[in-house]
């Protein structure tokens, strides 16, 4: 249980330092080096309160890295900096927040971040929702929330949910709770040592708040009463529904070999509401981390497997169907996620880095695959941050990280499939993201991590920051 | 003893290629939920059993690679994770008859760690809490262990660091990631090489990607004097 909240602490002042903007040639050998980046600790609490507007000329939006340092001080933290071109020569990116309690969540349409905070005492919980406008990272939206009879060892698991208007933050809450505390002796066949360790029983079951943008209030939470269960969930919201998955957890039975498996259940609650309109067993994974996406039809599409097979939900019908996306059955021998996104276009883009295979896919036509990219298996296919290859926002050019070999980033021509172009040769990124700028940016995993590249993959800037990146949004 | 370890389905296509090419595994390693990245062994667990056997190996190891953005998540992610892990082992214990714990009652139960994942001490404290903590019908099989590359990163830190109920119990070095690397088989094996971190053994070493060699596995040996199969599932026969 984190009991480790820095949301109490003092604040400090965010510090911008100047990054020199690099030459190609240094760039391109990876040996530049970048101005030092100073992050000061700050706190949740006010820390996004001082807002930093976006600069006359420049476009403005900020982008915001999350991600971990060995040190505690900088656990789960997340860093807002200027996308920009201007901004990005101008300032490295401040720090944020730190313990956040869930990744960070944007908006459907890239207005808005949450971030979430928890902290638990004695016998009570809190939790902290902050929203940011992306653009300027300035809050919008904040409040608190104290659950009762939450006791000090328990584990409190929160996942926020934005609805796709970006009225509400749905937060599914999992709460599991230790009975029969007891200790065990374990003995370790290979080496005989035993050992007494701590044990208990542990119950989990969920509940549901909501947080209300305009009104900065929430309401709930709504116990759902489904102990026992696993504590792990799916969760997506449209304008009106937040779609839960859960199961029943099969241990908390009496076990023996020939106990029907759980089915896991999805369950649709109108927004606003702790009771479900509608709960349904649905085939497939227990939830744990697959991705889920609104399509522009409306359904709620659920991948289930890495292949591309897509469990789709008609909020419309209440019907489930199955769907195969076409272009992802390369396999690999180790693990490598798929990852799928919505584009503006309507178009669907799903990637899976350790097979090596980006596909674009029209959601309109029945889930039909456009196009298949294939590219070399990039360096660190299966770590953070899980994004590999993006597609520029026209749909003509796709950006990928190269393999460990080589490293670098490579444009590649959508249409013939064709590398057109190749930058940052030496510098294994991990990650690649496009900023809402439009500038590329490459992530590595040791500093100078950040790396920023033009669309035309023109270096512009090198900068540090002291988190291990997980995630940019 | 040697074996191999694939995020696919475990057919016996994939099987009979693997041995042909290969040699025979002692034991299959395989993917249980929470997964994401790969195809778990729960969805065709009778078929991957078959396979299992089939292949000349009568042993089942686990390992649970979660979303790797949530390893640096907080312990109570951590512990829901694990609370997954447990529930599918259990699952498939349950509904395949001839699959049977380790009779010296120790299941090393791995985590997966991919190379520059951050692995936080809150999360392995949660998730390896809840694996070593578990107890099944009286007795408690299940031995938190962590899949990583020694070295790289803060794996060693963490697990170094941990004791008691979150204690780690061995280490499964991965290979270091290097797409040309097709080198030794089952049969022709190279030296012992694994790194390690100190203080905790590395018992199992992936010492070949053949995922690079056309063919989606794997190949893991363990330490000439542990004999690892008597850490696995078992099957007493061909489901």
């Amino acid at each position: 249980m984190e009991q480790d909240e820095q949301l109490g602490e003092e604040r400090r002042s965010n510090r911008h330092i100047p990054i020199t903007p690099i030459s190609r040639r240094a760039m391109l050998s990876g040996s530049a080096g970048a101005a030092a980046v100073v992050a000061i600790p700050d706190m949740f609490k006010h820390a996004t309160s001082k807002v930093s507007e976006p600069k006359p000329g420049s476009a403005g939006a900020f982008f915001y890295i999350f991600g971990n340092q060995t040190s505690s001080a900088l656990d789960r933290a997340v860093q807002a900096g200027s996308g920009s071109r201007e901004g990005i020569r101008a300032a490295s990116p401040h720090l944020v927040a730190t313990k956040l309690a869930a990744l960070p969540v944007k908006s459907t349409d890239g207005e808005f971040i949450v971030l979430v905070a928890k902290n638990q005492m004695s016998s009570s919980a809190e939790l902290k929702v902050k929203v940011l406008n992306a653009r300027s990272a300035a809050c919008i939206a904040e409040g608190a929330l104290t659950l009762e009879r939450i006791p000090a060892d328990a584990h409190l698991l929160v996942k926020p949910v934005i609805s796709s208007d970006s009225r509400v933050v749905a937060l599914v809450l999992s709460i599991s709770l230790a009975t029969n505390k007891t200790s065990v002796n374990k003995v370790d066949a290979l080496t005989n040592k035993s050992m007494w360790i701590p044990t208990a029983s542990w119950v989990s079951h969920h509940a549901i708040a909501y947080f209300w943008l305009d009104r900065q209030t929430f309401t709930g939470p709504y116990d759902l009463s489904d102990a026992p269960s696993l504590a792990n969930t799916t969760a997506i919201c449209d304008t009106s529904d937040l779609f839960l998955w859960t199961v029943e957890e099969l241990a908390a039975r009496s076990l023996q070999k020939g106990v029907l498996s759980p089915i896991p259940r999805l369950s649709v609650f109108p927004i606003g509401s702790g009771t479900a309109r509608r709960s349904i067993p649905v085939p497939g994974p227990w939830p744990g981390g697959e991705p889920v996406v609104k399509l522009p039809t409306g359904e709620i599409a659920r991948l289930v497997d890495r292949e591309g097979r897509m469990q789709l939900y008609s909020p419309r019908t209440g019907r489930i169907r199955i769907a195969d996306v076409s272009g992802l059955d390369a396999g690999s021998a180790r693990p490598s996620p798929t990852t799928i996104a919505v584009r503006q276009d309507g178009r669907l883009f799903l990637v899976n880095a350790g097979f090596g295979r980006a596909v674009v896919v029209d959601a309109a036509s029945g889930l039909r695959t456009v196009s298949v990219i294939k590219f070399p298996v990039p360096a660190l296919a299966a770590a953070p941050p899980l994004s590999k290859a993006i597609l520029a926002s026209d749909g003509l050019v796709l950006y990928v990280t190269g393999p460990m070999q080589t490293g670098g980033v490579t444009a590649y021509d959508v249409a013939t499939g064709r590398p057109i172009a190749t930058r940052g040769l030496g510098n294994v990124y991990a990650g690649l993201y496009q900023l809402s700028s439009g500038m590329i940016l490459a992530i590595k995993n040791s500093n100078p991590r950040l790396h920023f590249f033009t669309p035309d993959l023109e270096p512009i800037a090198i900068a540090e920051t002291p988190l291990t990146v997980a995630a940019v949004f | 003893m040697g074996g191999y370890d694939t995020s696919v389905q475990l057919t016996q296509s994939l099987q009979s290629s693997a041995v042909n090419k290969y040699g025979t595994p002692n034991y299959w390693i395989r993917y249980f939920p929470p997964s994401p990245a790969a195809t778990t062994l729960d969805v065709h667990p009778f078929l991957e059993c078959d396979a299992i056997w089939d292949s000349g190996a009568k042993h089942l190891s686990p390992i649970s690679e979660p979303d790797q953005t949530n390893l640096g998540m907080d312990s109570a992610q951590g512990h829901a994770d694990a609370q997954t892990f447990i529930n599918t082992m259990v699952n498939v214990w349950t509904n395949v008859g001839p699959l049977t714990f380790p009779t010296g009652g120790t299941l090393y139960s791995f985590l997966g760690q991919e190379n520059s994942t951050h692995l936080s001490s809150g999360y392995w404290s949660g998730w390896a809490s809840y694996v070593n903590g578990f107890v099944l019908n009286g007795s408690s099989p299940f031995f938190a262990s962590l899949y990583c590359t020694p070295g790289q990163g803060n794996s060693c830190t963490v697990i170094q660091a941990a004791s008691g109920a979150s204690a780690c119990f061995i280490v499964w070095s991965a290979e270091v990631e290097n797409s040309t690397s097709c080198r030794g088989t089952l049969t022709n094996p190279p030296s012992w090489n694994a790194t390690f971190c100190s203080g905790i053994s590395t018992n199992l070493w992936q010492f070949a990607e053949k995922g690079a060699c056309g063919l989606t596995v794997d190949i893991d040996m363990d330490l000439s004097n542990m004999n690892f199969p008597n850490f696995c599932f078992y099957l007493k026969s061909r489901p």
